[in-house]
């Protein structure tokens, strides 16, 4: 058994050195934690768009530019989707709920307007936008001619509720007002209307048929999203658009993909360094109290005893630098947690046409970032230290517990 | 039952081509104070490590109370831990210890809980007169207060025998006559054998028996 009196003596009584092989370790733990961390925080941060209005993916077609711009008009990111289409959507094996929009633009004389029809009563999708409601109520599933408008929106246009509005030459009475700034600006627009209102509007407009939509929002079950993804773009053909946090990790951009790609590998290249340097530390204080193992060794201690006092001294170190690794780690992520991350949304998202002024502004969402160390890798990361601490040290302490005395103190 | 605590005969040790200890033989009584004195480089140290089962011989025999040293370096610690004190010129203490750790470190393998184990090494301190310094470190001490460290470490496993080399070599004469003086107060006290190599006359004066070593060969 090892003498923990002794042990703290030790530690106490050689403050740099047992500092250094503490430091050095936890540098190398921190490094790799907070990397983790951090790739994390930009992985949440991602899902943030989507996860703002309860949704896991986004499913659009491609179509053609319009050839005029006028009445009600398509976005080329937004070709009709066939109710057998989104049929076919909700039916994917791993969906979970999907729910249907239909954004188009509506062109009226030098004004546009942006309009999304949808369902109120869905849970996911821009029904979620009710959760922004300002004034006056959110659309219901028996509404018929009333539109909710976007406030921003409204108060450019000085516009307030129980105003009339028109979209495509229909009128429709504003029933409320909405902030949708905090709405992952996806399925953003200056109006909202019901599905089936949108849905005649578009018809009308000869491009599309009553029933169609040209947005389905899905969730899926967490294991299976990204599979989800690819067989719903698969089953839509090439033309498919989908947009899943991977689009939005994609659009974070080269930091991220640095951070994403090469994080585990610096942080596990990290942890080594920093084995190396507890285990130089370890061999070097063990060469330097040849001596005293000799007096150890000298006044009767037997192997077992000095090879396990010296592996606690490891032992000891080890956990200092743990606990400096963990908490250093924990600093890192409070400060970056401090942080904003600026996650662009893709273009096809975008409900603005690019050819206008403004239009072609990247949209993005500023959102916390919401770093967190792993539970599981921080037990992994100690788990793995103090195996290379025991190895290093069983067998250089082995070693240096085998020290004739006579032979040590003939070197000194 | 041979009546000698420690028994050498015809041990001889080489290192390479030069002979330091070449066939002594030697018994040391049981509470004799011996002195084995002799030149630098004329094998007494070298002797005192064997007789410690520091160093082991190339051939002949050591004893203990009638039984061959072991050979396993593990079970000559034990025969260490359980029947020999040992001081140094050097006195090789551990820098990062205080004065009491030093003295408690021979107990550390031994079954005894810490209470007992600072209680009796902190009797040895007040017996050598530091019991005002148990929490001073080597560095905080001067070099005859290291030494009583050193001898109150050599007593606190109660030994029947303290083999101590050049026991006051790096102290003053002053300072070494002190350390002399209570070697022998000690040694009548707790009445162990001590054995001190040497190369100063006055302190082998001192001495029930004395033997001279030349070359590695007992001289008369």
């Amino acid at each position: 058994m090892p003498r923990f009196t002794l042990v703290w003596a030790e530690l106490r009584g050689r403050p740099i050195r047992t500092l250094t092989g503490a430091v050095s370790l936890a540098i190398g733990l921190a490094l790799f934690l907070s990397l983790q961390a951090y790739g994390s925080g930009y992985r949440q941060a991602a899902r943030a768009p989507l996860s703002e209005i309860g949704t896991d993916i986004v499913v659009q077609r491609e179509g053609d530019r319009p050839e005029a711009f006028e009445g009600a008009v398509f976005p080329h990111s937004a070709a009709v989707i066939t109710d057998d289409q989104a049929s076919s959507v909700a039916g994917t094996d791993g969906v979970e709920a999907t729910s249907r929009a239909l954004i188009f633009w509506s062109f009226q004389g030098d004004d546009l307007v942006v309009a999304l029809g949808m369902d109120p009563a869905e849970r996911i999708g821009p029904g979620r936008l009710n959760a922004g409601l300002r004034d006056g109520r959110f659309l219901r599933p028996d509404d018929s001619g009333v539109a909710v408008l976007d406030l921003s929106y409204a108060e450019q246009k000085k516009i307030r509720t129980g105003d009339s509005f028109t979209v495509a030459g229909q009128a429709f009475t504003v029933v409320g007002l909405v902030d949708t700034s905090r709405a992952g600006q996806v399925a953003n627009a200056n109006a909202y209307l019901p599905l089936a209102d949108a849905q005649k509007i578009t018809a009308a407009a000869g491009i599309s048929s009553p029933t169609d939509v040209n947005m389905v929002f899905v969730t899926a079950q967490p294991a299976r999203s990204e599979a989800v993804a690819r067989e719903i773009g698969a089953a839509l053909g090439r033309d498919s658009l989908i947009t899943t946090p991977q689009s939005f990790d994609d659009a974070l951009g080269s930091t991220f993909s640095l951070i994403d790609r090469f994080g585990l590998l610096v942080g596990i290249a990290a942890l080594l360094v920093a084995a190396a340097g507890l285990a130089r530390t370890v061999s070097a204080n063990l060469a330097e109290r040849r001596r005293d193992v000799a007096v150890l060794r000298a006044v009767g201690w037997p192997r077992r005893a000095v090879t396990a006092q010296l592996s606690a001294e490891t032992a000891a170190i080890t956990s200092l630098g743990l606990v400096l690794g963990v908490l250093g780690a924990t600093a890192v992520t409070w400060a970056l947690n401090r942080t904003t991350v600026t996650v662009p949304v893709p273009w096809e998202l975008s409900p603005t046409p690019h050819f206008l002024a403004g239009g072609a502004r990247q949209l993005s969402l500023t959102v916390p970032m919401n770093a967190s160390l792993d539970a599981l890798l921080i037990v992994a990361a100690a788990v793995a230290s103090l195996i290379a601490a025991a190895l290093v040290s069983g067998f250089a302490a082995r070693r240096a517990a085998g020290i004739k005395p006579m032979e040590a103190w003939r070197v000194q | 039952m041979s009546s000698d605590i420690l028994k050498a005969e015809g041990i001889r040790k080489s290192f390479g081509k030069v002979t330091a200890v070449a066939g002594v033989d030697l018994a040391i009584r049981a509470g004799e104070f011996l002195a084995i004195v002799g030149r630098s480089g004329s094998g007494k140290s070298t002797l005192l490590n064997l007789l410690a089962g520091l160093d082991a011989p190339d051939s002949g025999r050591i004893s203990s109370q009638g039984r061959v040293l072991p050979t396993g370096e593990d079970e000559l610690a034990d025969w260490r831990r359980d029947h020999v004190g040992l001081v140094f010129q050097a006195f090789h203490l551990i820098p990062t210890l205080s004065a009491l750790e030093n003295v408690a470190i021979p107990l550390y393998p031994r079954r005894m809980t810490d209470t007992v184990r600072r209680e009796r090494a902190g009797n040895c301190l007040e017996l050598v007169g530091l019991s005002h310094r148990t929490g001073h470190r080597p560095g905080q001490l001067s070099g005859g207060e290291q030494q009583r460290v050193a001898i109150a470490r050599a007593l606190v496993g109660g030994p029947s025998l303290i083999l101590a080399d050049e026991p006051t070599g790096n102290l003053d004469t002053t300072t070494g006559q002190e350390i002399l003086d209570m070697f022998e107060r000690l040694r009548h006290e707790t009445g162990f054998a001590l054995v001190v190599v040497t190369h100063d006359e006055k302190v082998a004066a001192v001495a029930d028996r004395q033997i001279r070593l030349q070359d590695g060969v007992e001289v008369a």
